[in-house]
């Protein structure tokens, strides 16, 4: 056999020398038009300086805020006027007790919607309070005892409450107020028992509260709905330890999803009307109860990939249904919902809530067997997860009534917290509710310093 | 004739050792003993940055978040990870927490589940789709969830591109390319690595964005020993397309510590006098 020896030569040595430039090729890296992070000295003050653990600052967090809030309807009126300041902490006492707390001081102005309420147009300020937390808890290695003034909160669901009717809440300034603010602490026994078959909560409320609702000459009074233009209420708060409130709670986690099933004896939250008698100045007499209901209930949820399932359904028998007057019925509250995350570009929330009255007669004096609702909100962050921006609505399907609301939400600095919000109301039926509230527009700016 | 061929055959298969040789050497450092469990007091802080003089200044006030980290293997072969996370610091985040279990069988999804304390409830998160890029970062700061995750040895094809004497041992650089599986789900088109030959740390990494270009650079320091394992207790993370930098310190971190299996449940999240007790008694094991 005879090679040839010359090209097989040419061969070798062309590949000895381009195999070793194509390697270079491929990893040779670009020139820096930057200098190296090692080539720079870093003079950077982010030396953090920790306080330590035994530091009072460490237990205690202070926010000071301002809130103004104009009618997008009337851009002269002031709906809200306010300062706030807010003292919350927490301290884990001899490795035994740990107490919590958090409470708020409100100062209104004059112009705040609120001070007509207190019937103070004519004083040049109005000081309120709120109590969320006062509470001590103990826990040891499989149990957790709390008692205090607490907030709890049930449910899959992030903008209905199905499962969650524990916490009263405070809607004196109708849908104005931040749910943190809104829900409202109550003198609680809540026990938990960690087993290996899942988690147990055990609740005893021996003072319920119940929702908060604008007073005689708020701007939120819903005067209109009560017809008559004379009328008094005598309401029946719940009494000390006479009334009471149980609940009882399992919840399991497991790879993928979680579970809770729910039993309640409660208090209606809302007040049930019962007109006595119109005495002789014409006046309407009602009195206001807040009558027992039992729930059942079921919470789930399934994660796959960039979708969070969620599902929630309560079975609740003799509770206050809102019409044109309240009744009391049996209901069957179903939800379904998701949680969508674009992999942190931008994350939605839908849900889709049907109230359906299983007793009584329905579609009559503005009481519909079925009340759905459908909610959405998109939420994206911007500048490094400084800002964020949520965009929301609901959608009510029986009277087409439809809310839009807009957040922005900026870190200024770590501290400083700014806050716009603008909330809009749409009603197309003449008989619906919305009517009631379509002219209530609001653009509320709020600004906040933490430390 | 019969020498030259010899000398082509070596010349060859030296490439072909070198190719796993770097594989085998990125094997070591992604299978480096970092510990059982892991307790961690980080600083995290970011900033715009101006370059002077070769000096480096921040042009505006640091974003900084304070997070208690605690963190212990699990499963199988202890593969499998759970942590948990509580912010300290800002005021304003106080107490928010985040759970996380993660899993090492492919197609495992994780759990995560986040705590608001305005919100009062726990909330089961998304994890996200492992089949496209994540754009999200921690806490904003210049680390993306890539970049703290836990690498996987076949994502990446590996390329021992030279020897580097780096500072205080000699260390090898290098190529680390994504799989076109991988690349599906990743921010980078190609790492550059520093590996320290004594330590098999990472020491160094120049990651390029999907368009070839550099776009950040990460510095590993401080790095310290305990209990026989090498911990880095700052990384600075420069991102040199924005010019923003992020420095991560670990303030206090402790490793192979005694963590109770139930302080990785949800009860962390929500029983304040449970998680201060279990984090007071980890804070004091020195």
């Amino acid at each position: 056999m005879c090679v040839n020896y010359a090209n097989f030569y040419r061969v070798v040595i062309t590949s000895l020398l381009v195999w070793p430039i194509q390697i270079l090729a491929q990893t040779t890296e670009p020139v820096m038009e930057v200098p190296l992070l090692d080539e720079l000295v870093l003079d950077m003050d982010m030396e953090f300086t920790e306080t330590s653990a035994a530091s009072w600052r460490d237990r205690l967090r202070f926010t000071f805020s301002y809130q103004a809030g104009l009618d997008l309807n009337k851009l002269t009126r002031v709906t809200s006027h306010r300062f706030d300041s807010r003292l919350r902490g927490e301290y884990l006492w001899q490795d035994s007790l740990f107490f919590k707390w958090d409470g708020k001081a409100i100062l209104r102005l004059p112009g705040d919607d609120q001070m007509d309420a207190s019937n103070n147009a004519s004083e040049d300020v109005g000081m309120d309070g709120r109590l969320r937390e006062l509470f001590v808890q103990k826990s040891a290695k499989s149990w957790t005892s709390t008692w205090g003034f607490q907030t709890i909160t049930w449910g899959e669901m992030d903008a209905v409450q199905i499962a969650d009717q524990l916490s009263p809440w405070d809607y004196s300034e109708f849908a104005f107020t931040t749910p943190e603010d809104a829900r409202l602490g109550q003198l609680l026994i809540n026990s938990e028992w960690y087993s290996p078959f899942g988690q147990w909560q055990f609740i005893i409320n021996p003072w319920p509260q119940t929702n908060r609702y604008p007073g005689g000459g708020a701007s939120y009074l819903l005067e209109q709905s009560l017809g008559t233009s004379s009328f008094q209420v005598n309401q029946q708060q719940p009494d000390f330890f006479d009334d009471y409130e149980l609940a009882l709670r399992w919840t399991l986690n497991q790879q993928g999803y979680d579970i809770s099933l729910m039993a309640t004896s409660l208090l209606n939250n809302d007040p049930v009307f019962e007109m006595i008698m119109v005495n002789p100045q014409g006046t309407s007499i009602f009195n206001a109860k807040f009558p027992r209901f039992e729930m059942i209930a079921a919470t789930a949820n399934y994660s796959a990939g960039n979708l969070l399932w969620k599902a929630e359904t309560a079975f609740k028998q003799d509770i206050h249904v809102a019409g044109s007057q309240s009744v009391i019925r049996d209901v069957l509250d179903a939800a379904l919902g998701f949680d969508y995350d674009a992999n942190g570009a931008w994350d939605v929330t839908v849900e889709l809530l049907n109230q359906h009255i299983l007793s009584g007669p329905g579609d009559l004096a503005g009481l519909r067997k079925n009340n759905t609702q459908w909610v959405a909100r998109w939420r994206k962050q911007w500048l490094h997860q400084t800002l964020s921006s949520v965009y929301y609505v609901s959608y009510q399907l029986q009277h087409r009534d439809t809310v839009h609301s807009m957040a922005l939400n900026y870190a200024i600095t770590d501290a400083w917290l700014l806050d716009v919000n603008a909330t809009l109301f749409e009603s197309t039926e003449a008989q619906s509710p919305g009517q009631l509230t379509k002219n209530w527009d609001q653009l509320t700016f709020r600004l906040s310093f933490t430390y | 004739m019969l020498k030259f061929i010899i000398i082509l055959f070596t010349i060859s298969l030296s490439g072909i050792v070198q190719a796993e040789t770097a594989r085998d050497i990125m094997q070591k450092v992604i299978n480096r003993d970092d510990g059982y469990s892991q307790y961690a007091k980080q600083v995290v802080a970011t900033c715009q940055y101006t370059i002077n003089k070769q000096s480096l200044k921040c042009v505006e006030k640091p974003r900084i978040k304070l997070v208690e980290f605690v963190q212990r293997d699990t499963g199988h072969d202890n593969k499998d990870d759970q942590s948990v996370m509580i912010i300290q610091k800002p005021a304003a985040e106080h107490g928010i927490g985040f759970l996380q279990y993660d899993y090492d069988a492919e197609g495992k999804d994780s759990d995560q589940w986040m705590y608001l304390s305005a919100l009062g409830k726990v909330k089961r998160i998304v994890a996200g789709n492992d089949n496209e890029p994540k754009t999200g970062t921690l806490f904003g700061s210049e680390f993306s969830y890539e970049d703290t995750e836990r690498s996987h040895l076949n994502d990446f094809v590996y390329t021992l591109i030279k020897e580097y004497a780096c500072q205080p041992n000699d260390c090898w650089v290098i190529e680390s390319l994504p799989t076109p599986k991988h690349a599906r789900k990743s921010n980078y088109s190609k790492l550059i690595q520093w590996v320290d030959k004594t330590r098999y740390m990472v020491i160094k990494a120049h990651m390029y964005d999907r368009r070839g270009r550099l776009i950040k650079q990460l510095s590993v320091s401080d790095i310290v020993e305990q209990d026989g394992i090498w911990v880095a207790r700052k990384l600075n993370m420069n991102n040199v397309q924005t010019q923003r930098i992020t420095t991560m310190k670990l303030n206090d971190v402790f490793i192979n510590v005694d963590i109770d299996p139930s302080m990785l449940t949800q009860r962390t999240l929500t029983d304040g006098a449970f998680r201060e007790k279990h984090l007071k008694h980890v804070r004091e094991l020195r």
